[in-house]
């Protein structure tokens, strides 16, 4: 890793939250863990980030943008590049995560999350790999 | 059936029905046509030869009247003579001149070809002969004797010259004051050629000849048809029939009688008694050549309006069938494709009410059933779509309100356990995973009944990629069962064979088939072994999994892939849905594989899987 992982977490369920929050923060000690809890002001939010983010994590069922909107809105972004952008959710049959690989994700992780393999995964999709981590 | 078709000319399979009815047509009025022709042909012979048998008996009765009013003017010219005034006195006289100039005088008019003026001794005292020939002498010499005895009679002479030259005459003899007779008069008119006009009341048609002692003596001369168009040697026995008073008459209908060259003429044989003598016999032939062509001219004009009225029957035929059973039928046909080719509104627009008009309505009336099932169909379809729709949403929706709990419950419990939350004691750790796998055994049960009921209602929906890896799908599972029978007496034995060939499907599903299955022989397998095999096989490859569990009787044999249905050791051992088996068999099915097992109670059990390498109903997702 070239340089420290910047995440950057949009999700709003407060338990997702929480345990993400626990897992980046406690377990992973990341410095730099940006969770935001809707998408209003999604635009200037993300203009406002210092750090950007290395890598970015969005639940799909919010509001008032879902995580399909939030997508498009991030590609509009010239900083994001090919930031990877993978999305966390609990929508995880065949059709659904059709629908992220069509909408232009690069990763899915389901929920309820494999915290044990949860740092590897990260670790992974930073050095470039396509996750689509999709189990029971 | 193929020999019979093709007898059949292509032209004709292929030529219009109305076409066809009017060849029928036509050819059947055609045989009609010469039917008529040749029945009218003969009934009008027949026809006319009646009309000229009357005709001709007619003509015989005419001309033997007309014979005899000419017998009679000849016996009333010597009558006549032998009163001329000055005769007696002439002949006493034996004055020649005097006996010429009252003779003379009183024949003028009496268009005499002979006149002989004889004495009581025979003595000719006159004999005037207005033709080159000359009376038979000895005939003449009787028939003045007879005169003489005072008889008056008519007679047929022959000339000296031909015997076949003949003279009708007739005698009268004139007496004294006394009444003594003195001399006699002999009156006689040639019959030849120009008499037989004159006896023909001087008309060609029908011609006619006189035959004497057998032979011709004269016969009409007025151009005719039918002048001298018979031999007389040929007709002796008719000739003779005649002689002894019958008539006889050609026929028609007995042509080998009639010995004619024109077809057109009637001939007859018929006595012509003169001066009480039959020797005489009259043939008349008569031509109808002029009737025969006007019946001839009549039957062409009435053919020629019988094929026009034919003709035009013909024709109206076509079109009435063309109008009332072609044009609908083709009509019929073009709806019929239209609707064929999913135009449902199509209607026929026909008016009549005859047969056609029905299969018209019945056609119309099956068009509407069609458009309306067609739709009702299309409706149906939209709705179980737009049903599909709302399943698969229920259920997306349902399995994510589920994951997000469960999310936090087993997480959350997994940092007090690994003590993120502080020190925790063994057997509050113990409880603690115990709820976790709680909450996984819910996660699963979960997804089962929704895979189930995406099963049920057709839904489920594969994620096809390619290249997948069996060996290592098959290693992942062999390493969660060994981690299944962790503490258990029962060996885990991995007889993959290397290098199985990659296969297209759904990675997640395969996995979720062997897991079902490996998962079920662990949980069921209290001791002995396991054994999982594969190898490729005829394009698939084939898994099994045997152990050497509790197996299943023959009795839950069939029940094992019905969803909700558990076997009694499923039961007994508690726990699943009894749902892991049907999907199993469902997803392996969903690949165009297959799924099913060979079990012996108290022995154990072998599930069999097979998945084609290449499936030819599976299309890659992202493709």
């Amino acid at each position: 890793m070239d340089r420290e992982p910047v995440v950057l977490y949009v999700e709003d369920d407060v338990n997702s939250r929480k345990l993400m929050e626990m897992l980046l923060k406690r377990r992973m000690k990341l410095k730099h863990v940006t969770i935001l809890e809707d998408s209003q002001n999604f635009i200037s939010n993300m203009q406002a980030l210092d750090p950007k983010p290395n890598l970015i994590l969005l639940d799909i069922h919010m509001l008032p943008h879902n995580g399909f909107e939030m997508l498009a809105m991030l590609r509009e972004m010239s900083w994001v590049g090919d930031t990877p952008i993978v999305a966390l959710t609990a929508s995880v049959m065949n059709e659904e995560v059709q629908r992220l690989r069509n909408a232009g994700f690069d990763g899915c992780i389901s929920k309820p999350l494999e915290i044990e393999d949860f740092p590897d995964t990260i670790a992974r999709i930073l050095e470039g790999e396509r996750v689509w981590r999709i189990t029971s | 059936m193929k020999t019979s078709t093709t007898l059949i000319p292509g032209f004709v399979r292929r030529a219009p029905l109305n076409l066809k009815v009017g060849v029928i047509l036509a050819a059947t009025f055609t045989l009609m046509l010469v039917v008529a022709y040749f029945s009218i042909i003969s009934t009008f012979s027949i026809f006319l030869d009646k009309i000229n048998t009357d005709q001709l008996n007619r003509e015989i009765v005419a001309l033997q009247q007309h014979m005899h009013e000419i017998e009679e003017e000849v016996v009333n010219a010597a009558r006549l003579l032998s009163y001329a005034p000055g005769l007696t006195e002439a002949v006493n006289a034996r004055d020649a001149d005097a006996l010429r100039t009252t003779i003379l005088l009183q024949g003028e008019s009496l268009e005499l070809d002979t006149i002989i003026v004889v004495d009581s001794f025979k003595d000719v005292l006159l004999n005037i002969s207005g033709t080159d020939v000359t009376l038979s002498p000895q005939e003449t010499d009787r028939i003045l004797s007879l005169a003489l005895l005072g008889t008056s009679t008519s007679e047929v002479i022959t000339n000296t010259e031909s015997e076949s030259s003949i003279q009708l005459v007739a005698i009268s003899s004139f007496k004294d004051t006394s009444g003594k007779v003195i001399g006699a008069v002999l009156a006689g008119r040639s019959i030849d050629d120009s008499f037989m006009d004159m006896l023909n009341f001087g008309r060609s048609n029908p011609a006619i000849a006189l035959i004497h002692n057998s032979r011709l003596v004269a016969q009409s001369t007025i151009e005719s048809a039918g002048a001298a168009v018979y031999d007389a040697s040929s007709h002796q026995s008719q000739i003779d029939q005649a002689q002894r008073g019958e008539i006889w008459m050609s026929s028609t209908a007995d042509s080998s009688d009639r010995n004619l060259d024109i077809p057109t003429q009637a001939l007859a044989y018929a006595p012509l008694p003169i001066g009480g003598q039959s020797r005489s016999v009259l043939a008349v032939v008569n031509d109808y050549q002029t009737l025969y062509d006007f019946q001839q001219n009549l039957t062409i004009n009435n053919i020629y309006i019988i094929i026009l009225v034919l003709g035009s029957t013909v024709t109206a035929v076509i079109l009435v069938l063309s109008w009332s059973v072609t044009r609908p039928i083709l009509q019929l046909r073009s709806i019929s494709q239209k609707i064929a080719a999913g135009n449902f509104q199509q209607r026929v627009q026909l008016r009549s009410e005859d047969e056609i008009g029905q299969l018209a309505q019945a056609f119309n009336a099956m068009a509407q059933e069609v458009e309306h099932r067609i739709a009702e169909a299309q409706a149906g379809r939209e709705r179980a779509e737009t049903s599909d729709k709302v399943k698969s949403a229920f259920l997306a929706s349902m399995s994510h309100e589920l994951r997000t709990p469960l999310n936090a419950v087993i997480n959350f419990t997994r940092f007090v356990v690994d003590g993120d939350m502080g020190p925790v004691n063994a057997e509050q750790s113990e409880m603690l995973n115990e709820s976790i796998s709680s909450a996984k055994h819910l996660l699963k049960l979960i997804n089962n009944i929704l895979d189930m009921s995406k099963i049920e209602s057709g839904s489920l929906k594969l994620f096809i990629e390619d290249n997948i890896s069996m060996n290592s799908i098959l290693e992942s599972a062999v390493h969660t069962g060994r981690g299944l029978l962790a503490g258990k007496p029962v060996r885990l034995h991995s007889e993959i064979e290397p290098d199985l060939p990659l296969l297209r499907g759904d990675k997640q599903r395969m996995l979720q088939i062997v897991l079902n299955i490996l998962g079920n022989a662990c949980k069921f397998t209290e001791e002995g072994d396991i054994h999982v095999r594969a190898r490729q096989q005829d394009g698939n490859i084939l898994i099994s999994i045997s152990d050497t569990g509790p197996g299943i009787a023959p009795e839950d044999m069939g029940s094992v892939f019905e969803p909700f249905q558990q076997t009694k050791t499923g039961l007994r051992q508690g726990g699943g849905t009894g749902l892991g088996m049907p999907i199993a068999k469902n997803l392996a099915e969903a690949h165009g594989g297959r799924l099913w097992l060979e079990s012996e109670a108290d022995k154990g059990t072998t599930f069999f899987i097979t998945l084609p390498v290449k499936s030819a109903i599976l299309q890659p997702t992202l493709a």
